[in-house]
């Protein structure tokens, strides 16, 4: 019995808009992380196979049909790693997650059907399953999850806990306020007392999504300093590098993959694997003084290769677009035609749509301001910064520096884990504290609840 | 054999300490586990520290061996249903089987099913009787302490869930904190109030607990909310008007301390500025300054003669006694006098005597042995004879004055003369010093002014 654990064995499984996490309860990683892209293939008639003979699907998701979804007819889907990683021909590429919300429950089962019984290899009716929800999941989401991890999966028992709250557990506080800048979302949610406060609930498309698509833009286009696009070939569809150090790469590709590559996938591999990893690699925000084209050029650069061979000091872009975060007035392009997924969000009370995007620093002022006063300050001096976009060198310092000049006077604290999995993975692992301690067991909804009272049941504990 | 010998073998000197005596009065019983007494002889007094201090080094014993035929302890797999739970759940855990028959998981996490403070229950007859609201629908109001109760009266959590629809279609009301915390304490206060107590005193203090003013509580929270909005500017002028008044406040501090100071060297007397703390600094300390002079104004009436002051009178005349006027300080000019009785310290009469100048002391000594009196002493001084005497001394002192005058003039027409004949040539050396002095200047200035 120590630390109060009770080990039951439980699953957690975090979907989240870039990538789905998964793992035992009790562990401090999780054992799989995978994209929560997927990949499709359409076809007229399903008996019929793949072009090439090795494109069998990996994870056998289309076959072993566990979930109770309606399956639509003919579409094969890639999931997991070996999804859309994998250059398939004739593979489109799409996400399943819309505003961090699941949208498409049916590869969404597929995934967690992959997860489950490929990754983990464990009988999902013997360990109960937390899954991870937004604080601003809608009722059909539930239901869709719900019934996927009990029709589908079969689980004995379940529960959805709440992605802000688990975030301010795993970084031990009951009170605090997270401020989650992820791939579609930053989303800003005031917990107290282990409970997320929906007033004070506020989110907008302002993440990596649109931070590389920004970046794509950029790299697509000829700028002043380069006369020419560039290519973003990803390494799938590249034979032999260019041998010759040209500055403009001209490497040799596999032209049997070509003419069968879909745009969508296309456009993920660019963006996922190519600007992302650019944005990962060199994204950085300029200290409390903020960014501007006159100091720019002092900055310092840092020597980045493409896989297409390309490669250059890069200089003020690496500080231009991570400003965003902190001035999208000046630095988000709106000429820029956004990713679909993000136009979706409208602006409401507790939302901002692309149109009208508020700084970082504004969002948790929102956030805050939108609560009780008698919590406002216990949630100044817990502030949990987590996501993966968090993880932008200097974002913390400038958003303590800016929220100190929103709120002078006022005590500010940020807490954010400096180990970088714990920042990306802050919500599944608040899932695997909450379901690997011993308290918390009376709160799983079982199957029989389930069947006998269906979403009432789950809505009622899972508040 | 002890150290002692082989101290002797090896003709080393015997250390002091170590003389036979001390030896034997020294029992063995101090030798340390481990030791071989052999061993520990040889160490004798020359106290080997480090076997001593650390006796557990030396009583250091193997591990046991592990004992291989001892049966492992017996864990299962076994379902387990939360306290908490009545109906059956089926998790699983581990279980060492020797635990079995003590206290199990689930009741020992039982303990932490604690529930915040009792949400009050009412009955549907207390609430026709006494309960009932215009604003509140019975419906609502069961609504609300439903949901108190899930959230244990937190009310933040429960007004940020509020989401209240009537049955029948009716208007949404929307709901603040302090809507809730109103109607909620107002239930409690009116239930405890009808319902009988048994201790009168008691729910008394629980109806105090119960207390809630709701426009009080709205205009806290304007005013606490006010405080986030402030700007920085704003803070920054707080700050600076607290140092300023921190600043004048030591100043105060000080110039009454200084202006003590100086009444009590100069005059003897204090200085009167009452002493008032900080607290009432700010709200009394000014005005009650301001109008202290008011007070004082008017001229202080002269200190009436008293009755035995006049008897005394004719007895001072018979014996010769004379008084001296208490006018060291002109009362109508200190508004203080009145109030602080002016402080005389003791002191000789005779210290009052006008001293001569001391460097006309001299001059004047001697004029007075010139004239055979003697300046040291009265044979007969009485204040007759002192007054003499003492004009006696002025009029010397200004005699010596004037002669001192005239001499100086007389010299200074002598100088005059001789220059005027040319004995003494004219002081051109101290002109041409000054010129050189102004010529500096010039180019002083001169030089700031091209600046």
């Amino acid at each position: 019995m120590v630390y109060n654990g009770d080990e039951v064995s439980a699953l957690v499984v975090d979907f989240g808009s870039h990538t789905t996490r998964a793992g035992y309860a009790g562990e401090d990683t999780p054992r799989v992380v995978c994209p929560s892209f997927y990949g499709y293939v359409d076809e007229p008639d399903a008996s019929a196979s793949g072009t090439n003979g090795e494109d069998v699907p990996m994870d056998g998701a289309a076959e072993t049909n566990g979930g109770g979804s309606v399956k639509r007819k003919g579409r094969k889907y890639f999931v997991g790693e070996n999804g859309p990683g994998l250059w398939r021909a004739g593979m489109e590429v799409d996400n399943f997650m819309v505003d961090g919300v699941v949208h498409d429950p049916e590869p969404a089962s597929h995934l967690l059907h992959h997860v489950l019984h490929e990754r983990l290899g464990v009988d999902p009716t013997e360990h109960p399953l937390m899954i991870t929800e937004p604080a601003w999941n809608t009722q059909k989401a539930r239901e869709a999850l719900a019934q996927m991890a009990f029709e589908g999966e079969k689980v004995p028992a379940m529960y959805l806990g709440s992605a802000g709250v688990l975030s301010s557990f795993a970084a031990g506080k009951p009170t605090a306020l997270v401020l989650d800048v992820g791939y579609a979302n930053s989303s800003a949610v005031p917990v107290v007392d282990g409970y997320a406060l929906r007033a004070g609930t506020m989110r907008q498309p302002l993440g990596s999504a649109l931070l590389v698509n920004q970046l794509h833009h950029h790299f697509t286009n000829p700028t002043p300093s380069r006369a020419f696009p560039l290519s973003l070939t990803p390494r799938q569809l590249i034979a032999k590098r260019d041998p010759a150090d040209s500055v403009q790469p001209k490497p040799l590709l596999r032209e049997d993959r070509a003419p069968h590559t879909t745009a969508s996938w296309r456009l993920w591999a660019e963006q996922f694997q190519v600007v992302d990893s650019w944005k990962e690699a060199c994204g950085e925000i300029v200290n409390t003084r903020g960014f501007d084209f006159a100091s720019a050029k002092e900055l310092p650069q840092t020597l980045y290769e493409f896989p297409d061979g390309y490669h250059q000091y890069f200089g003020e872009e690496r500080y231009r677009f991570t400003e965003m975060l902190f001035d999208p007035k000046n630095y988000f392009n709106q000429t820029i035609e956004p990713p679909a997924v993000l136009r979706t969000v409208v602006s409401g009370p507790h939302s901002h749509s692309l149109k009208d995007l508020v700084p970082l620093h504004q969002l948790v002022h929102d956030s805050i301001m939108a609560c009780d006063v008698d919590v406002r300050a216990a949630l100044l001096q817990n502030i949990v910064v987590v996501g993966n976009t968090s993880l932008t060198r200097g974002l913390c310092e400038r958003l303590d520096f800016e929220l100190a000049g929103l709120l002078p006077g006022q005590k500010i604290k940020i807490h954010s884990p400096t180990i970088p999995f714990e920042r990306k993975y802050s919500s599944w692992l608040g899932g695997s504290v909450l379901a690997s301690l011993g308290t918390f067991h009376q709160l799983w909804v079982t199957k029989d609840e389930y069947e006998e009272h269906g979403m009432s049941i789950v809505n009622q504990r899972c508040k | 054999m002890s150290s002692n010998d082989i101290r002797s073998i090896l003709s080393l000197p015997q250390t002091a300490a170590s003389s036979s005596q001390a030896r034997r009065s020294v029992p063995l019983a101090k030798k340390p586990e481990g030791i071989s007494r052999e061993l520990y002889a040889l160490i004798g007094d020359n106290a080997p520290s480090l076997a001593q201090a650390q006796s557990s080094l030396a009583a250091v014993k193997y591990r046991d061996r592990p004992k291989l035929k001892a049966k492992s302890a017996k864990w299962a797999w076994k379902q387990f249903s939360p306290a908490a739970r009545k109906d059956a759940v089926p998790l699983s855990h581990w279980v060492r089987m020797s635990d079995v028959d003590g206290i199990s998981n689930d009741q020992y996490f039982a303990q932490f099913n604690e529930h915040g403070p009792s949400v009050m229950e009412y009955s549907q007859f207390e609430y026709d009787q006494h309960l009932a609201d215009p604003d509140w629908t019975p419906h609502e109001t069961a609504y609300l302490f439903d949901l108190l109760r899930t959230y244990d009266l937190r009310f933040v959590i429960a007004a940020d869930r509020y989401d209240y629809r009537p049955p029948n279609g009716g208007v949404v009301r929307p709901r603040s904190i302090e809507d809730l915390k109103d109607r909620y304490y107002g239930i409690c206060r009116r239930l405890l109030r009808t319902r009988t107590a048994s201790d009168p005193q008691a729910q008394q203090q629980v109806l105090q607990s119960y207390a809630f003013d709701k426009q009080r509580e709205i205009k806290r929270k304007q005013y606490s909310s006010e405080l986030f909005h402030l700007t920085s500017a704003e803070i920054a002028e707080e700050e600076a008007l607290y140092v300023e008044v921190k600043r004048l406040e030591q100043n105060e501090r000080r110039y009454r301390a200084d202006r003590d100071d100086l009444m009590r060297t100069v005059l003897g007397l204090d200085s009167g500025l009452v002493e008032f703390d900080q607290a009432s600094a700010e709200a009394l300390g000014f005005t009650k300054k301001r109008k202290r002079p008011d007070d004082f104004e008017g001229p202080a009436s002269p200190i009436p003669v008293t009755k035995k002051q006049k008897e005394s009178a004719a007895f001072d005349i018979a014996h010769g006694i004379y008084r001296v006027p208490s006018t060291a300080v002109n009362i109508s000019t200190s508004h203080l006098a009145s109030k602080h009785p002016i402080h005389l310290p003791a002191h000789l009469r005779s210290t009052k005597i006008a001293l001569p100048r001391p460097t006309a002391a001299i001059r004047i000594a001697e004029l007075l042995t010139e004239l055979n009196i003697n300046s040291q002493k009265l044979v007969m001084p009485t204040r007759a004879n002192l007054e003499v005497f003492d004009r006696l001394l002025l009029a010397a002192g200004g005699l010596i004055d004037m002669k001192r005058q005239v001499d100086r003039v007389e010299q200074e027409i002598r100088n005059l003369k001789a220059q005027q004949q040319g004995y003494v040539p004219p002081v051109t050396s101290r002109k041409t010093r000054s010129l050189s002095v102004t010529s500096t200047d010039t180019s002083a200035t001169g030089r700031r002014s091209r600046q």
